[in-house]
C-alpha cells in the first residue's frame, strides 16, 4: 500500500527495476566461471539471496518467491513452466535466462501482494 | 472447538499438497522416455493437474505451482529457492521424481527427471 491507501502492482515498473537487478546479479555471479558441483550450491544460494534482500529492503507490502536454478551446460533438454493461482492485477513473476560457456542459470521471481 | 475448526479450514495440509503432487507426477511420467514434442504437453499437464486439486482444496491461499523437467543425460544442475513472507501460514513442498529408490525398484533406465514445487501463500 503507498501513501494513498492504493495496493502497488509488481506489474509496472517495479517489475522493470527487478529484471534489470536480477540481470546484473546473474551477469556478476555467472560470468567467466565454469560448473564445479561441489560449489554450485553455495552459489545458487548465495545468488537466491542477494535477489531476494534487495527486494525486500524496497518493498515491503509483498511476499516474495525466487527461484533460481543453475545447470551445466550439455546436451540435453530442459523444460520449466510455472502456473499461479492468484490477484492478476496485483500479484506477478518474472524469469530470467543467463547462459555462460559453462552453464545456465534461471531465475524465477514471484510476487504475491500483501 | 470451534476455534480448531478455523485454524484447519484455513491452514493448508503439507501431507495433502504432497500427495497431490506426487500423485501428478506419477499419472502423467509414469514409464515415458524423454520426448522433445511431448515434454511441452506433459509438463502443461502437471501444472494444471496439481493447480486445479489445489484449488478444490478450498483453502484461502495463493498457489504457485512450478515444475521442471530435464533429460537424463549426466549433466549437473542445482535448484535453489528462497522466499520472504509468513513462516508460519506459508508453506511449499519440493518434489524430485523419481525417487533413486523408485528407479532401482523399477529397473527401469529413467531418461527424465521432474522436479516439480509448489508454493501457498496465505491470504490472510
Amino acid at each position: 500500500m503507498d501513501s494513498l491507501g492504493n495496493q502497488v502492482s509488481f506489474n509496472g515498473p517495479l517489475k522493470n527495476e527487478v529484471q534489470k537487478f536480477v540481470q546484473q546479479t546473474l551477469h556478476k555471479e555467472l560470468d567467466k566461471i565454469t560448473y564445479d558441483h561441489s560449489d554450485a550450491q553455495s552459489r545458487s544460494n548465495k545468488i537466491c539471496d542477494l535477489i531476494l534482500k534487495q527486494l525486500t529492503t524496497n518493498n515491503k507490502n509483498f511476499k516474495f518467491i525466487v527461484n533460481c536454478l543453475l545447470m551445466q551446460k550439455a546436451e540435453c533438454g530442459l523444460n520449466i513452466s510455472g502456473s499461479c493461482y492468484w490477484d492478476n492485477e496485483t500479484d506477478g513473476s518474472l524469469t530470467i535466462k543467463h547462459e555462460t560457456e559453462a552453464m545456465i542459470g534461471i531465475v524465477n521471481v514471484f510476487a504475491c501482494a500483501l | 472447538m470451534e476455534e480448531n475448526q478455523n485454524l484447519e479450514e484455513n491452514t493448508y495440509s503439507q501431507e495433502e499438497v504432497d500427495r497431490i503432487t506426487q500423485e501428478s507426477i506419477e499419472s502423467v511420467l509414469k514409464e515415458v522416455q524423454y520426448d522433445e514434442s511431448k515434454v511441452q504437453g506433459w509438463i502443461n499437464a502437471i501444472c494444471e493437474k496439481v493447480t486445479q486439486q489445489l484449488i478444490e482444496l478450498g483453502k484461502p491461499y495463493k498457489y504457485i505451482v512450478h515444475c521442471m523437467i530435464m533429460q537424463r543425460n549426466g549433466a549437473g544442475a542445482f535448484v535453489t529457492t528462497s522466499q520472504w513472507w509468513d513462516t508460519v501460514a506459508d508453506g511449499q513442498i519440493i518434489i524430485s521424481w523419481p525417487k533413486d529408490k523408485q528407479a532401482k525398484q523399477e529397473q527401469q533406465k529413467n531418461t527424465l527427471h521432474c522436479i516439480c514445487s509448489v508454493f501457498a501463500v496465505s491470504m490472510i
